[in-house]
């Protein structure tokens, strides 16, 4: 009845355009791998390298974890009724990687290549305490959003700060390896980090997705929601307990890049639908195609070097953040 | 049969005594309207009743359980609640709003006739694909009556349930006034119990079979209109003259107030 | 050591290496060097001459120019200006933020990277990838600058050309205390990185090392690593030199900038403004260049006493 045909054609183009973007992500780089050589499966042990053991990862870590950002970061909106309720300017990204950061320095044998998995459960850890504060401070105030960018502001000062006093305790290695946190960049991509956020990852998302009537449900407020029949204490608990396993997920993975929870899921608003049974499962597919074209820049631009991601997803989001605030001023109240 | 009983009801929200000492039944099939100025404490008494909050003393039996013995979830089958206008926190259209009625786990496949039924019975069809935000007030409470609808009609226990309507006619004209109260009334019929909170005495008159009469936090009158719906319960309570005289039509009191 | 094996080119090889000792005066014997020497020699089949070299490191592309065989390095990173020829050739990034496809674009038969190169994930991506990847530690004393300059001669079987140049380093380094000069100078070594707090060079790190090389003493003797700059530690300190380099002087905002750091103007460095500034690669990078940056700091040093 709702123009079903539709939004199934919204579904195919979005769907197409992931697996164009995927496609051209896979074939551009800065080892050149034309993808006519590559059907003719003429290439050498190198080519076949480049393309399985770095870029493919690569591609797929990147993907991931845009999917799990602008899903988190709409899953947030959602339940703090408010388009600026970012995990990177709330504070839960800083959260999980401070959590990351004393983890390096306290256990400095856990950089390797499983111990993505321990760095992962650390960030989820940080990142789960940082929203639980985060929530008791603006949860039930009036003026919820500036309590929430005011939390994150402090969050991200002290999180600074800790980090600042790790690079005094920590020695040469685990300085490098912590810079490299703070930058965020996909570079890290090996097979078990992909392999240790989508096991993490994909679950997260589908749980999130599954909640999404009860976040349609708490727009009309939490009243409203108690009496549809929603326990809206408990749906807290599971958006926030999930959405810190998303974001921690992709910290302890590829670092703080900014911007996707925030620009994602209020373009796929302004576009198409603030229904969450439609916004999470699109704000996983075009965060990861956001990520993956931010990331393609990154290795392409200044080849053969590469950029931290952070500075593209950084670029995109800033200005769309003013942008966003002075909207904000007139719409939201 | 009484749906809800309550005895003793208090409340307070630090240390401002909000409730005291209330007692009330309603029963299947009746329509109550719960009258009183402004912060005398009608919506605490219907969020209390319909279990948002929990009173400070007193005991809320609901089908004869206490009101708290019940998970939010059975509770949401039993009863609905038409909030004060709604703001919504993103853009959403109507027939999704409507659709939040709807358990959200649910293996029933006729999502669509029950929105489109609900939606009819509000006169809202032509409004299923528009943007909350961008409808009336008066809109805006039709559509959230059709989402009570179809989370009422969506429990087996259609229709032994309460509807509790805060203030709907507010934002309303004077048809959707009498059309919304008519459909409640209709409810009624098939053995619903409604409370609902009214300003306008001459609605109230007309569709209630028990008025309560609320004074700062206290329950002063109960019975039916023609027994409540005096001018010096009028003149104590808000302190304006008024005259009553019967309805020619239904015999039923119908007050004006002098200016 | 003892060589059981004794073959007519495995004992000439020794006799030269035993001359060579000699007339340095240093009796170093390298295993590296004779196992190399050894591979080059045998010129084993299929085995090819690396043409493709990625240099991760200033100091280790200076010494792949230094020894005559610029011409096979096809990329390096940032941190490797010197000479001309190398600041020429693509970039892969900065050492420590590389990034594997970049550098296997450049379709590289050898990497050579410092023990700073980085992040481990790209380093562990590329040693997997089936390329040679070599890595050599940073030196920071003359002993290990000859030790590198010796791997990467093996590597390249370019034995005769790292020799030669080992053996200039140490004539050179033998000539500097014959130039005489103020010995009894305490020189420190100020290090501005971007915005941060400048920091001072205390004990085993490079700048001392250079510093004590000309022939003066590090006036920060008494902690490990480099620590912020205080005005207490500055008195403490007491320089007759302030050190720096080119990018930190200009960061500090020229001599007037080292000047107006607190407690600066208190030493006997500030009173006299005796400031150094030389380019970092040349002081700190020990690479082949190490004993010229030495006696550079050296004739600075006398030129301020």
């Amino acid at each position: 009845m709702f123009q079903q045909t539709q939004a199934l054609m919204a579904w195919a183009v979005i769907l197409a355009v992931t697996a164009g973007v995927l496609i051209l992500s896979l074939s551009s780089g800065a080892y050149l791998l034309s993808w006519e050589y590559l059907i003719s499966f003429s290439f050498s042990e190198l080519d076949r390298q480049v393309l399985w053991e770095i870029r493919l990862p690569r591609v797929l870590l990147a993907g991931t974890v845009g999917a799990l950002l602008a899903v988190s970061g709409a899953a947030l909106q959602g339940l703090f009724r408010n388009p600026l309720a970012d995990p990177g300017l709330i504070g839960i990204s800083s959260g999980a990687a401070l959590a990351v950061a004393i983890t390096l320095v306290a256990l400095p044998g856990i950089a390797g290549e499983w111990g993505v998995y321990g760095l992962s459960l650390a960030a989820f850890l940080g990142g789960s305490l940082t929203a639980s504060i985060i929530f008791s401070l603006a949860g039930r105030s009036h003026d919820q959003i500036i309590h929430l960018i005011l939390a994150g502001v402090a969050i991200n000062a002290v999180v600074g700060a800790a980090v600042g006093f790790l690079t005094y305790l920590s020695d040469d290695q685990q300085l490098r390896a912590l810079t490299f946190w703070s930058m965020g960049s996909f570079g890290g991509a090996l097979w078990p980090a992909v392999v240790v956020t989508m096991s993490a990852g994909v679950p997260a998302i589908l749980l999130l997705v599954f909640k999404a009537q009860d976040l349609n449900r708490l727009l009309l407020g939490e009243q409203d929601a108690i009496y549809l029949g929603t326990d809206v204490v408990r749906l807290k608990q599971i958006i926030i307990v999930l959405t810190s396993l998303a974001v921690g997920v992709a910290v302890a993975v590829s670092g703080i890049i900014g911007f996707i929870g925030l620009v994602v899921p209020h373009l796929i608003r302004l576009l198409w639908s603030a229904n969450h049974q439609t916004l999470l499962p699109a704000c996983a597919l075009f965060g990861a195609i956001l990520a993956m074209l931010a990331d393609t820049l990154a290795r392409t631009l200044v080849a053969p070097a590469e950029m931290p991601v952070g500075i593209i997803t950084s670029l995109i989001g800033g200005p769309f953040f003013l942008w966003l605030l002075s909207r904000s001023r007139q719409t939201f109240k | 049969m009484i749906r809800i009983k309550a005895t003793n009801i208090a409340y307070q929200v630090k240390e401002r005594r909000i409730l005291t000492d209330i007692n009330l039944e309603l029963s299947e099939g009746e329509f109550t309207v719960l009258i009183g100025p402004n912060g005398s404490g009608k919506s605490s008494l219907l969020k209390i009743l319909a279990g948002l909050e929990a009173p400070e003393k007193g005991e809320i039996l609901f089908n004869n359980m206490p009101l708290k013995s019940y998970s939010t979830q059975q509770l949401s089958a039993l009863r609905g609640v038409l909030s004060q206008s709604i703001h919504l926190g993103f853009p959403m259209r109507n027939q999704e709003i409507v659709k939040l009625g709807m358990p959200t786990r649910t293996r029933q496949n006729n999502h669509d006739e029950l929105i489109t039924s609900a939606l009819a019975m509000t006169g809202s069809e032509h409004l299923a694909d528009a943007n909350y935000d961008h409808c009336s007030g008066g809109e805006k409470t039709r559509i959230q009556m059709s989402r009570i609808l179809v989370q009422l009609w969506s429990s087996e226990h259609f229709p032994r349930q309460v509807l509790f309507l805060d203030e709907p006619t507010a934002a309303l004209d004077l048809k959707f006034q009498l059309e919304v109260l008519r459909l409640c009334k209709a409810l009624c019929d098939q053995g619903m119990t409604v409370f609902c909170i009214l300003h306008d005495l001459q609605l109230a008159a007309h569709f209630a079979d028990q008025i309560l009469v609320m004074h700062k936090g206290t329950l002063i009158e109960q019975g039916t209109p023609s027994t409540v719906l005096k001018e010096d319960m009028i003149a104590s309570i808000y302190g304006v003259n008024s005259h009553t005289f019967v309805h020619p039509a239904n015999q039923k009191p119908m007050i004006v107030a002098s200016p | 050591m003892s060589v059981k094996e004794s073959s007519p080119s495995r004992f000439s090889a020794m006799l030269k290496l035993l001359a060579r000792c000699v007339l340095s005066g240093i009796l170093l014997a390298t295993p590296v060097w004779l196992h190399a020497q050894a591979n080059c020699a045998d010129d084993a089949p299929g085995r090819q001459e690396y043409q493709r070299i990625v240099s991760v490191g200033g100091a280790i592309t200076e010494t792949l120019y230094a020894l005559r065989q610029g011409h096979r390095v096809v990329a390096t990173d940032t941190t490797s200006y010197f000479p001309e020829a190398a600041k020429k050739t693509p970039k892969v990034g900065y050492q420590r933020t590389l990034s594997t496809e970049g550098i296997l674009s450049t379709r590289p038969d050898l990497i050579v990277a410092s023990d700073q190169a980085g992040p481990p994930a790209v380093i562990r991506q590329l040693k997997a990838s089936g390329l040679t990847f070599r890595t050599l530690p940073t030196a920071s004393v003359l002993a290990q600058v000859i030790d590198n300059i010796r791997a990467l001669s093996a590597l390249l079987c370019a034995v005769q050309a790292g020799e030669d140049l080992v053996m200039a380093l140490q004539n050179e380094r033998n000539r500097l205390p014959e130039m005489g000069g103020p010995s009894s100078q305490k020189v420190l070594f100020i290090m501005q990185h971007g915005s941060g707090a400048p920091m001072v060079a205390g004990a085993a790190t490079s700048a001392a090392s250079i510093i004590r090389l000309s022939g003066a003493m590090n006036a920060a003797e008494q902690f490990e690593g480099y620590k912020p700059l205080t005005p207490e530690a500055l008195l403490a300190a007491q320089p007759d030199v302030i050190l720096t380099t080119n990018m930190g002087l200009e960061q500090a905002g020229g001599l007037e900038g080292i000047l107006a750091l607190p407690g600066v103007g208190l030493t006997r460095a500030g009173k006299q403004k005796a400031i150094i500034s030389m380019d970092s690669l040349l002081l700190l990078g020990f690479g082949p260049r190490t004993i010229e940056a030495a006696t550079a700091l050296h004739q600075h040093l006398k030129a301020s006493g």
